[in-house]
């Protein structure tokens, strides 16, 4: 499969995009943000790719900004992806982590922010178990805020890396359905991808045992199936979420086994799809449960390409949040 | 770069500097110049293995000069140079006073820069900042032989030393002016004009 | 006794709901002296009370007074101050303390300390179970010998209705209500706010509304099959005001209290993951909201109550899932119920009966009425009167809430406990 897009232009339209482009503060959601934004942000990570497969892997934009990584709850890999993009972009990166860190010893999350926020970071990338967690950041410090992940809420980079993957292979997502597979109750990707790519005209559908699906979830636009084959027909894209392991033997589901048999994406499902359908997964995978090895492994899968896509279009953020600092009076 | 697809697109307080007939006669002639510039290991190398120069063109009004640059060459002297573009808008050195921009166009070479005579092409020149950048973009592929500076305009107002190795003409515009390439909606090259700034 | 007081041209709020002509009200000693037209000042301190109205001193069901042990965050005397600046001059404080108050030595110190400050009838609510824990009765009756004047755990949920029916029987004998708050923490789980569309689009884990009356229902069976009393200290559904309301139509000896917070807010102002907005009963819909004000309206509900909760900031500047759980809010009480009856959701003869005569019969206290001879526990409150609550208006130790810096419509501006004056504005 070829890329159909000229590297930052939006599909359906055909026009570049206008300088300047309209400052982001922070990156808190996908929710809040504009189809217009949503673009802008995937056109500006088309370029960043680009860089990427430079021999000098390197931008001078973010030369002297600072940006923390300030993880709260561990991922090593979202960790990883943010740092090399604000490297591949000149900054400074330091990172917190709670295991290193004094919240443990009692410290409010506020009174560590102030701490790190007197050390002075442009950015801080927070990652955080408790739903909300950026945004109290935010309205405390002084600095611009990327989530990377907060609690069951949203994970907004990786719904704009999901939607950028999609858009290289699909095009003009108008009308394109999407299956999101998994735990949508407690999963902040599910959210990103339901609030951003129903911006871009995606026709989204949920689905997973009834144990997973939260209340009033197709108030958000969507629509909710109890089981899989319904939201997996005909669908552009299927994208399996992990089933996490600490949730087995708990209520919501009776074995991953069982989860497997009825829920889980292997060949044969994969068949209810349209033919070449994208097979995706935010990661880390667990083959066999959620997803057959070798659907995970098949030519559909563009599992490798999303996290590849994670550093460009964390490079656009980053570049964009860091920009707009410019715009902010300096204290 | 102005994109003008009727009449009616161009600003009424614009007067035009260049128009179509005084932009072929610049290009003939810069085209020639092209020829007979001289590069810097010309002497170590005999005429048939000496490189050809590309031509990079900044976006977007280089990228549209240096496509019908390269029209002129193959007309007028029988070879056709490679085309590169060069975008600048994250190499910009007041990202800091104006906050993110959307990037204006590609950046895409013909090849490995290094061992490369580049014609590094823009449209005016005007306070040399653009040309800064663009030299890092440049560099940041790799270590070209030799660099040139070929501009179809030189409206004056340097801040840095930037000076071009040719220019088609200089104009005349003040600072509160500024100067701007049109082109039509192929992005063939119409005329140059000069206009008070945007406030 | 104290100076003698004249109020002039008040209107008095009559407990069947009237708003009497003004007229002029003198206190001495301690009780309403005189109510007529032209009253002689006769040396007496003369308040204009123009435009403003007269009421019985409002009473709260529910209040932590966080004395004794979290000082830090409220004390008994700053209780009664916050307490007399929001009209109010009898308050009922929540049993979960430090210790606890299970026992007639603590329920005779939080009444000492009170009574030494003398500011505010302050009023304990005992333990039901000892240590709090939900397991054995408490002793009720030295605790209502000491002043408990009803009786239950607080926040904690009563998870044995075979305990809360022995609690109902005993209290029976010393004639006290229960209190609950009604919720099932197994249906509940770690739920921080409303299950609905706003905990989805927040990913906030939710309580759903069946957590609450899945409880009330309970508990008005268990009520019946006691034959005693029981009082919601907290309700926050719909279905809650129908199961109450069914229940009273039929005998059984319930009552219920509402939050201002519950009757002017909904769960979509948790968008922004205002800790402040985390409660122990969480903020429902907006179907919710007016079947509460339904529910005040024909008498179902019987009283709305502060649930006045100081928090320090160390139990707030956390995430949301983490921070300490209420609101501050007997100081801005009548502010927020004042805003129901401005948008016409609220006739103010309910909204003041559910603050003064509503919460006396849940306790069954004798009614308090404006009249010749009575006690002059009273407040005068202007319905039209702006204020801020900041640093400088506050009197609670805590500043946990989100109408903190916010211009107020209506203010008690006089507050009389026993003839003095506690609270002048």
């Amino acid at each position: 499969m070829q890329p159909q897009v000229e590297p930052g232009q939006t599909p359906g339209t055909d026009t570049l995009p206008q300088a300047p482009q309209e400052p982001l503060r922070h990156l808190l959601g996908l929710e809040h943000l504009s189809a217009e934004q949503i673009n802008s942000i995937l056109d500006l990570a088309a370029h960043m790719k680009a860089v990427n497969s430079r021999r000098i892997k390197k931008l001078p934009t973010l030369r002297g900004v600072t940006v923390l990584t300030f993880f709260v709850e561990n991922s090593t890999r979202t960790r990883m992806s943010f740092e090399l993009a604000a490297k591949r972009l000149s900054a400074d990166t330091m990172s917190f982590t709670a295991s290193s860190s004094s919240l443990a010893k009692g410290e409010t999350l506020i009174d560590t922010a102030r701490n790190l926020e007197a050390m002075g970071p442009d950015i801080v990338i927070i990652r955080h178990s408790c739903s909300g967690a950026p945004a109290l950041l935010a309205r405390t410090v002084n600095c611009g805020i990327v989530n990377a992940g907060d609690g069951s809420h949203e994970h907004p980079t990786q719904g704009l890396l999901d939607i950028f993957t999609l858009r290289e292979r699909l095009g003009d997502l108008r009308g394109k359905k999407v299956a999101i597979i998994g735990d949508i109750a407690h999963s902040r990707v599910a959210r990103s991808n339901i609030f951003g790519m129903q911006k871009l005209g995606v026709d989204v559908h949920v689905a997973g045992p009834a144990t997973m699906l939260p209340h009033a979830i197709e108030d958000l636009g969507c629509t909710a199936w109890p089981r899989v084959e319904p939201a997996m027909e005909g669908a552009d894209a299927i994208m399996m979420l992990r089933i996490q392991r600490e949730r087995q033997g708990n209520d919501l589901i009776p074995s991953s086994h069982e989860y497997h048999r009825f829920f889980g994406l292997d060949e044969q499902r994969l068949k209810l799809a349209k033919p070449g359908a994208l097979v995706m997964h935010p990661g880390p995978m667990n083959r066999g449960v959620e997803i057959a090895p070798e659907v995970a492994d098949g030519e559909q899968s563009v599992i490798l390409q999303q996290v590849e896509n994670g550093v460009a279009v964390r490079m656009a953020v980053l570049y964009l949040v860091g920009a707009s600092r410019g715009l902010e009076p300096q204290g | 770069m102005r994109q003008v697809l009727n009449a009616q697109d161009l600003p009424a307080d614009a007067r035009i500097l260049l128009d179509r007939p005084a932009i072929d006669a610049v290009l003939t002639q810069m085209a020639a110049e092209i020829q007979a510039m001289a590069w810097p290991r010309d002497v170590e190398l005999p005429l048939a293995d000496r490189p050809r120069p590309w031509l990079c063109g900044i976006q977007r009004g280089g990228v549209a000069l240096a496509k019908e640059l390269a029209e002129v060459i193959a007309r007028d002297y029988g070879w056709t140079p490679e085309l590169g573009a060069i975008d600048v808008t994250l190499y910009r050195d007041d990202t800091w006073l104006k906050g993110p921009r959307a990037v204006e166009g590609v950046t895409r070479l013909p090849g490995d820069v290094s061992g490369q005579r580049v014609l590094l092409v823009d449209d005016v020149l005007f306070t040399g900042r653009t040309i800064r950048a663009a030299l890092n973009v440049l560099m940041d592929f790799g270590r070209p032989e030799a660099v040139r500076l070929v501009v179809m305009a030189d409206r004056g107002g340097r801040e840095l030393p930037m000076a071009a190795d040719l220019t088609g003409r200089k104009l005349d515009v003040a600072r509160h002016e500024s100067a701007e390439l049109c082109v039509d909606g192929q992005n063939r090259l119409l005329s140059v004009i000069v206009r008070p700034k945007n406030p | 006794m104290g100076q003698e007081l004249l109020l002039r041209q008040v209107q008095i709020f009559a407990a069947d709901g009237g708003l009497s002509a003004a007229v002029d009200v003198r206190i001495a000693d301690g009780r309403i002296a005189a109510i007529g037209q032209k009253l002689a000042v006769d040396g007496a301190v003369v308040i204009d009370g123009a435009g403003r109205i007269l009421a019985p001193g409002f009473v709260d069901l529910r209040a932590c007074a966080r004395e004794p042990g979290d000082e830090h965050e409220e004390d008994l005397v700053s209780l009664s101050d916050a307490a007399n600046a929001g009209g109010f001059t009898a308050v009922v404080v929540n049993p979960d303390t430090t210790p606890g108050n299970d026992d007639h030595a603590v329920t005779e110190l939080i009444r000492r300390r009170a009574r030494e400050y003398g500011h505010c009838d302050v009023m304990p609510q005992g333990a039901l179970s000892h240590r709090l824990k939900g397991e054995t009765l408490a002793p009720m009756g030295e605790m209502s010998e000491a002043g408990a004047v009803c009786f239950g755990d607080g926040d904690r949920p009563m998870t044995s209705p075979r305990l809360l029916r022995r609690a109902l029987e005993y209290a029976r004998g010393f004639d006290r209500p229960i209190f609950t708050h009604a919720i099932d923490p197994d249906l509940a789980g770690s739920g921080t706010i409303h299950e609905g569309p706003w905990s989805t689009r927040l990913g906030m884990r939710g309580i759903p509304a069946a957590a609450e009356h899945v409880i009330v229902a309970r508990d008005i069976a268990v009520t019946q099959l006691a034959n005693s009393r029981l009082h919601f200290a907290r309700i926050t559904t719909a279905k809650s005001v129908a199961l109450i309301r069914a229940a009273k139509a039929e005998g059984i000896r319930v009552t219920a209290s509402v939050t201002p917070w519950h009757l002017t807010l909904t769960d979509a102002a948790m968008v922004d993951y205002d800790v402040n907005l985390k409660l122990v009963a969480p903020l429902r819909t907006e179907a919710d909201r007016q079947a509460l004000l339904a529910g005040l309206a024909d008498g179902t509900i019987d009283a709305i109550c502060s649930d006045h909760m100081p928090v320090n900031i160390a139990g707030k500047a956390l995430e949301f899932d983490y921070a300490a759980p209420g609101a501050i809010a007997i100081q801005t009480a009548l502010a927020q119920v004042l805003a129901c009856v401005r948008a016409g959701e609220l006739p103010l003869p309910v909204a003041l009966n559910a603050l003064t005569a509503g919460p006396r019969r849940v306790l069954q206290m004798p009614s308090a009425r404006v009249e010749t001879g009575a006690v002059a526990d009273l407040t005068l409150l202007d319905p039209q009167a702006t204020w801020t609550l900041d640093a400088r208006t506050n009197k609670s130790k805590s500043r946990n809430t989100v109408l903190w810096g916010q211009e107020l419509t209506g203010r008690a501006v006089l507050t009389l406990f026993h003839g003095k004056v506690v609270w002048r504005a």
